[in-house]
This record gives C-alpha cells, sequence and structure tokens, in this order.
C-alpha cells in the first residue's frame, strides 16, 4: 500500500440485517474535530453530492448554527418534508486507521448541518467535501483514501 | 462492540473506548452525550449512534 493512502476496512454499524443477508456494512472513516477526546464516524458515499452532518456535530466544531453566517442553503430531504439547511466551513482532522502510524491530516470542507440525524455515523461525507479533496476506491471490503489527492 | 452492548444501546447515542470498545457514556442526542463526557474521566472515546431495530435502511438523504 502507498504510503500516501490509508486503507479503511468497512464497518458494521449495527444497523438491522437484510433479512436473508449478511451484516450491512458500510464504507466508513474516523474524523475528528481537533477535540482531544473523542473521534466520530463519517460514512463514506459517492453518490451524495454534498457533505452533510448532524447539526450537533457542527456545534462541536466550533460553528455557531445562531449567529455563523453560512455559505448557503440548500433544499434537504428531512424526514417526509423538504426543508433548507446551512452550509458552513469546517476544518475536521481525518484520523488514520488503527494500524497506520501517522498524524491526523486536516483539511476544509463544507458541511450541511441536518437538525434531523438518526443515523448510525455522524457525518455522511459525499463529492463536495470529500470526494473533490481525496480519491477514494471503494472495494468490497475497504475503502482506499488517497492522501494527495 | 460486544452483542450485549449492540441490543443495550441501541436507539442511543455511545462513546465507545477504543481499547476494549466498552461504552463510558450514552445518550439520547449527540448533544447530550458531548455534554455529559467531559463531567467523566475517560481515554479517547469513538462517538456513534446505534441504531434502532426499527430504523429504515439508509440509502441516501432523501
Amino acid at each position: 500500500m502507498s504510503a500516501a493512502a490509508w486503507r479503511c476496512a468497512h464497518l458494521n454499524l449495527d444497523e438491522p440485517r437484510l433479512p436473508d443477508g449478511p451484516p450491512i456494512m458500510r464504507p466508513s472513516v474516523t474524523v475528528s474535530t481537533g477535540s482531544d477526546d473523542a473521534d466520530f464516524l463519517g460514512v463514506v458515499d459517492s453518490g451524495s453530492p454534498i457533505t452533510v452532518a448532524d447539526s450537533a456535530f457542527l456545534a462541536e466544531a466550533g460553528i455557531d448554527l445562531t449567529s455563523d453566517e453560512p455559505v448557503m442553503e440548500l433544499p434537504l430531504g428531512l424526514g417526509a418534508v423538504f426543508g433548507r439547511v446551512p452550509v458552513f466551513d469546517v476544518e475536521l482532522d481525518l484520523v488514520p486507521p488503527g494500524d497506520v502510524d501517522a498524524a491526523n491530516r486536516s483539511w476544509l470542507l463544507q458541511v450541511a448541518a441536518r437538525p434531523v440525524w438518526r443515523l448510525p455515523f455522524t457525518i455522511l461525507f459525499g463529492q463536495r467535501g470529500w470526494f473533490d479533496t481525496y480519491t477514494t476506491t471503494i472495494g468490497a471490503k475497504d475503502t482506499l483514501v488517497h492522501l494527495d489527492g | 462492540m460486544r452483542a450485549e452492548d449492540v441490543e443495550r444501546f441501541r436507539d442511543r447515542w455511545v462513546a465507545v473506548r477504543g481499547s476494549d470498545e466498552t461504552v463510558v457514556a450514552d445518550a439520547g442526542t449527540l448533544a447530550e452525550l458531548r455534554a455529559t463526557l467531559p463531567r467523566i474521566a475517560h481515554p479517547q472515546v469513538l462517538i456513534r449512534r446505534i441504531p434502532s431495530l426499527s430504523d429504515p435502511l439508509f440509502i441516501g438523504l432523501g
């Protein structure tokens, strides 16, 4: 494996199994807001045009949802209805997989804040915010993240 | 995570210690969990939500 790529194993996020199949495995990465006590789980989704997170995660990343000016607003499905959600510039750290001895890597991205969030991870990484920074190969069992773009 | 912990903490946000996957704190929302963590001594944790058994299959933000 290239030193400039991290291989992240897909994770079973303990979702209900398909009736006839094995556990659902998600292409997952670990990120940090710079806090020294907690990391967060993200899922990589090449089909999503944007990156979206739980609003509480944006607050964790230092965004004041009531006073900070969003970069833009987007229409987004919120349960059964559509609503407009704000998008903010956020700096995150990508945390290396457990078998890699390396420092976190910071990058700046735009993240939409979704107030309704019941997913088994904290942030969904899409084309803007993830794939525009990291060339990523999603295989059957793991995700290869190229750190040099 | 251990299977018994998964069932115990379904529909909850959890902070999981990396060394042995022990749940060190849980709450109903991410914000509540983050408010709890500074009040307890804990090592580096991974924060995630354990889905409910009735959660629909996620195939995108629709």
